[in-house]
């Protein structure tokens, strides 16, 4: 047996729950408080002080940041700023015109989620667990996709696009995301459909359930986790991307939240202030998504990492 | 006044509005159609809204004169014109003028851009030659300037010289004092410079060379690219050892190179350097950190004792402003009106304003008045100022004088090897692309024929 | 494995088994189809087409191309910064891979266990991973600032001043800093993985060994860490899929592969002689490289994505 199978598949159900709320594992007690336990506890909390300050300081920075004026970025570099002044936010939100930017990102984002998932469950089950002539191949051909440097064959699918008619449009920019988040949402489906018992499906195929009918009905809904890994990894490199962007969208009223912060930038002197708020007005809703649905994503993610 | 603004405005606003919602309802196709004259205008989004919004309003005036409309895109960053430029071509989007910038020779060498030299000649008088000179090659213009006119200066913390007693030094030893008594005194870095961006450094080779050389670093620089000349050649070697030495007697040290512009200004403002060797829109740029100190300039200082040799350093005009050999036939002299249109008086100060140009490259518009230290500059810096070299070298050239310099400086290269690599990768370039320098030789008539304006072109030029 | 539950009945039966067969398969390409047209129109047939554009000389803007068969790659083989540059981006991809996964997993062990905040700190430490690395670049570029980076700052500050150095503009290790910044972005990616793992591990398990008198870090190697093989594995692929072609942005970003190209990597050596050295032809050529190189490697990774229904059954 090998040690995939080694994973007893009873305790999915129960570790799920478990990282949802959070409960603490279940470890053996320690009744005495030695000195070397209180020690181990005490560099542990040190360690995660450290760890936390880390991850969170650059960020509160960036948000101070946005309230600082010009003079005063240079003078009080790390420091808090003097005043709870909001005129760089308004400023750059009005200067990008991020309102359109915003609706334009959300559009892209949400179009290439709608379209990455399906087409990632679908092929991800398929090949995970319908065995029909080829499927290798596929599952193969697919995989070489994550080793395609995208960034490389910008130009050829710029030229793509043109032939079919859709640069600046946003679908254009949509199909091109996908294109590029398909071979790891395949990867991340297939792993996660290959660990769900074969038993299942037949259980439903029995029932009278089509192939098609016992994925939409019975598997898909067990595939949340998976789809999560997905919504974070796909979501955020989506909302973040500039480069294809730059290429395929030549119009003020299409861009995309990344292009229109380059207008915060300039050759000569960069006005950071105005910059950090305009970076904090793009990040902060990415993060309130985050942080509303931090649970779904962490166990979905945990969910799927034991699971796949 | 405010209200006619406001209209204006609204003018352009619904005049984009208007241009918008034609692109979104036929796909943007070559706009060959003949009735209602439509222009195209590209340029990257790096640069100040106000400056984005003055040309915005320059076309809705052009619109009233010319009843021809003229649609911006800004988008990317200075360095991606090319970039853009290509993907508007494969896609056969309109492009009518674009901002050329740097790219304007590589650009014209493609056959991208239309010769400008009959387009301009009614009203080339208008723009100051030096301003003109890095857009022309081979008295071709292929782009007219629309922007201050950089030039590169020593910046200094006139505060700090003053309590220290240091003068502006003129001679590299005197720089080398100056640099000793501040350390000593302040425990600081005498110059900062931004390092990190690999743009900012060919500007200290063209300093050094154009006296290494006796002020014939354009002239030999030519030479170099068309194969009459080696880079390992005196000249060059002594100007990269010169560099070295700007390390070695600890004016600069290795903080230099990974500081951005903000780190450079930063370290300036808070008197952690005394000095920065930069452009003249750093200047603008710095006073929005409203420093606590008077700044004061100098040039770069003498290498050689040579009294009849001039310290030169390097300039132009960022903004060159072309026409796409691409656009459909009819655009074309249209374009050049509108090329005209900009650079009448009015309009060109409303394009100039909002750079707080030092140095107009249009002579009509007359130079910031908030800057103490333009008389300074225009006076005796201009004269000294010779087209940047970095915008002759083919990037690849660019690139190892860039790393040459860096090697000298910082990694204890020798001059002449260093050189040797330049020449190698200009040897290498010849081999592998067969690089030609100057390319227009080798233009048959229909090359030409393609970037050139109808020779019985009309335009209206009014002053 | 249930491939093989073809029965020996009679005809009757075989014959809709084959309609089942047949079945199966339609329904199988048809689902994975729009994958297979998305992966071919978007990934597949642009790169033919680099390979194809790599046989030539263009410059990207003029309208004609010189054919010059392989010319190309003899140039990019003549290349010293390509290599370099290939070898940073194996150094980068690795490092990273190694780093990240190790720095969780010490992380990880460290967490499982009834702590306060720990389920804050798995939100904290996760935040980065939603940050766009064009962010992430600029605020790191600050704190490595040497002269009012807050790292120098600090280290200063607890009296290591050996310890500081010019972390983005020393060649020796700035490409090491670029590294860190990666593992600081994704480090709680996979803590919560590696977390998710360890919480699945039967505590009995380790109780028994304990009651064996086994120590801690014995059961940790000879218990924890082989039950957790199946999740390292997929951590480590989860940190290796891209890690090679992924690192554009972030080089671009915080040193523009700079100084002296002790920070090159393939991707911005490729996009600089695309787009500044106007050498389509060539960066083709050495994007083809980099593909070959990738799968060469990225056949082990493969091997390991595709094989788990080989090895047992």
């Amino acid at each position: 047996m090998s040690t995939y199978e080694a994973l007893p598949l009873s305790v999915d159900r129960e570790t799920a729950s478990e990282i949802i709320h959070d409960r603490p594992p279940r470890r053996r007690k320690v009744g005495v408080l030695t000195p070397a336990y209180v020690a181990s506890r005490a560099v542990t909390y040190v360690i995660m002080a450290v760890t936390i300050l880390l991850t969170v300081y650059p960020l509160i920075w960036m948000v101070l940041g946005g309230f600082k004026s010009g003079s005063e970025f240079y003078a009080n570099i790390w420091g808090l700023p003097s005043s709870l002044d909001f005129s760089n936010f308004v400023y750059s939100w009005n200067a990008g015109n991020l309102g359109q930017k915003f609706i334009n990102s959300i559009v892209v984002t949400l179009g290439t989620m709608a379209l990455v998932l399906p087409i990632t469950s679908m092929a991800g089950y398929a090949l995970a667990k319908i065995r029909f002539r080829g499927r290798r191949a596929i599952y193969v051909f697919i995989l070489l996709g994550i080793m395609v440097p995208f960034g490389v064959i910008a130009i050829p699918v710029f030229t793509v696009i043109v032939d079919l008619g859709l640069l600046n449009t946003l679908v254009g920019l949509v199909l091109v995301y996908t294109a590029n988040a398909i071979p790891l949402g395949v990867f991340l489906m297939y792993s996660f459909f290959e660990s769900i018992p074969d038993e299942l499906e037949e259980a439903a195929q029995v029932d009278g359930c089509s192939p098609f009918g016992a994925f939409f009905r019975i598997i898909l809904p067990l595939a949340r986790p998976g789809l999560a890994t997905q919504v974070i990894l796909t979501g955020t490199s989506v909302w973040n991307e500039y480069f294809m962007a730059s290429l395929l969208i030549h119009q003020d009223s299409l861009q995309t939240l990344p292009l229109g912060l380059v207008i915060f930038t300039s050759r000569f002197g960069t006005n950071y202030p105005q910059l950090f708020a305009a970076l904090t007005i793009v990040t902060l809703p990415m993060i309130i998504l985050y942080l509303s649905a931090q649970k779904q994503f962490i166990s979905g993610l945990a969910a799927g990492a034991v699971k796949g | 006044m405010p209200s006619t603004t406001r209209v204006r405005r609204a003018v352009a606003l619904a005049t984009a509005l208007v241009v918008a919602a034609t692109l979104a309802a036929c796909s943007s196709g070559g706009g060959s159609d003949q009735a209602g004259c439509h222009l195209s205008f590209m340029a990257s989004a790096d640069r100040p809204t106000a400056e984005q919004d003055a040309y915005k309003e320059v076309f809705a005036d052009f619109e009233k004169a010319y009843n021809c409309t003229v649609d911006t895109t800004f988008e990317g960053t200075w360095d991606q014109i090319t970039q853009q430029l290509t993907a508007a071509r494969l896609a056969s989007q309109q492009v009518n003028l674009f901002v050329s910038g740097t790219a304007s020779r590589d650009l014209a060498k493609a056959g991208l851009s239309m010769d400008l030299t009959q387009c301009i000649a009614p009203f080339k008088d208008r723009f100051l030659d030096s301003a003109l000179a890095p857009y022309t090659v081979d008295n071709h213009n292929w782009a007219i300037p629309m922007s201050s006119t950089d030039t590169s200066a020593i910046f200094y913390n006139a505060d700090m010289f003053a309590q220290l007693g240091i003068q502006p030094p003129t001679t590299f030893q005197e720089l080398v004092d100056a640099g000793d008594k501040i350390s000593a005194a302040q425990g600081i870095v005498p110059i900062i410079h931004q390092g990190k961006s690999p743009w900012y450094w060919p500007m200290w080779y063209m300093s050094t060379f154009a006296q290494t050389s006796g002020n014939k670093s354009i002239q030999y620089t030519e030479d170099f690219l068309s194969g009459k000349r080696q880079f390992d050649s005196p000249e060059e070697v002594q100007a990269l050892n010169d560099l070295a030495k700007f390390t070695q007697d600890g004016l600069l040290d290795q903080t230099t190179l990974d500081t951005d512009e903000q780190g450079m200004f930063a370290s300036f403002l808070q008197g952690k350097a005394a000095m920065f060797y930069g452009l003249t829109p750093s200047l603008i740029n710095l006073e929005q950190g409203n420093p606590t100190f008077k700044i004061g300039v100098f040039q770069f200082p003498k290498v050689v004792s040579d009294a009849s040799v001039a310290p030169q350093v390097g300039g132009g005009p960022e903004n060159g402003i072309s026409i796409a050999s691409f656009a459909p036939e009819a655009t074309k002299v249209m374009s050049c009106q509108l090329l005209e249109f900009m650079s009448r008086p009015d309009e060109a100060k409303k394009i100039l304003d909002p750079g707080n140009p030092l140095v107009p490259s249009v002579k009509s518009v007359p130079a910031t008045a908030n800057e103490p230290l333009a008389p300074q500059l225009t006076s005796e810096f201009i004269p000294n100022t010779i087209t940047f070299l970095d915008w002759i070298w083919p990037s690849q050239v660019n690139d190892a004088v860039t790393s040459a310099i860096t090697d000298v400086m910082y990694n204890g290269k020798s001059g002449d090897d260093a050189a040797k690599s330049v020449q190698a990768a200009l040897d290498k370039l010849v081999a592998e692309e067969d690089y030609k320098f100057d390319w227009w030789t080798a233009w048959t008539n229909d090359d030409w024929a393609k970037v050139s304006f109808p020779s019985d072109m009309k335009i209206d030029v009014t002053s | 494995m249930t491939t093989q539950t073809f029965p020996s009945t009679p005809q009757v039966r075989k014959r809709r088994v084959m309609t089942l067969t047949r079945q199966r398969t339609m329904t199988g390409w048809l689902m994975a189809l729009p994958a297979v047209v998305f992966a071919s129109v978007f990934i597949f047939y642009p790169l033919a087409r680099g390979a194809w554009v790599s046989l030539f000389r263009w410059d990207g803007l003029s309208a004609d191309m010189t054919w010059v068969g392989l010319r190309n790659y003899v140039n990019v083989f003549n290349d010293p910064i390509y290599w370099d540059a290939i070898g940073h981006t194996f150094q980068y991809a690795i490092g990273v891979t190694v780093i990240k996964n190790v720095l969780a997993l010490v992380l990880a062990v460290l967490l499982n266990r009834k702590l306060r905040g720990r389920g804050f700190f798995r939100v904290a430490t996760f935040i980065p991973v939603i940050m766009s690395f064009v962010v992430v670049g600029i605020l790191w570029s600050w704190i490595f600032n040497p002269t009012f980076g807050l790292l120098n700052g600090l280290l200063n500050a607890v009296g290591l001043e050996s310890w500081i150095h010019g972390w983005l503009s020393d060649p020796s290790i700035a490409l090491w800093s670029v590294i860190s910044v990666d593992v600081w972005k994704w480090t709680g990616f996979h803590i919560v993985i590696i977390l998710a793992g360890l919480q699945s591990i039967p505590e009995e398990l380790d109780e028994a060994a304990a009651l064996d008198g086994a120590g801690r870090f014995r059961i940790f190697w000879n218990i924890t860490l082989p039950m957790l093989r199946p999740v390292l594995t997929f951590s480590i692929l989860m940190s290796l899929v891209g890690a090679f072609v992924s690192n554009y942005d972030l080089v671009k970003v915080m040193t523009g592969g700079g100084p002296s190209h002790s920070t090159e990597v393939a991707l911005t050596w490729i996009v600089n002689t695309t787009f500044s050295g106007l050498n389509v032809g060539k960066a083709n050529a050495m994007s083809m490289i980099l593909f070959l190189l990738v799968i060469a490697i990225g056949a082990l990774q493969l091997r390991v994505m595709t094989r788990r229904n080989d090895i047992s059954r």
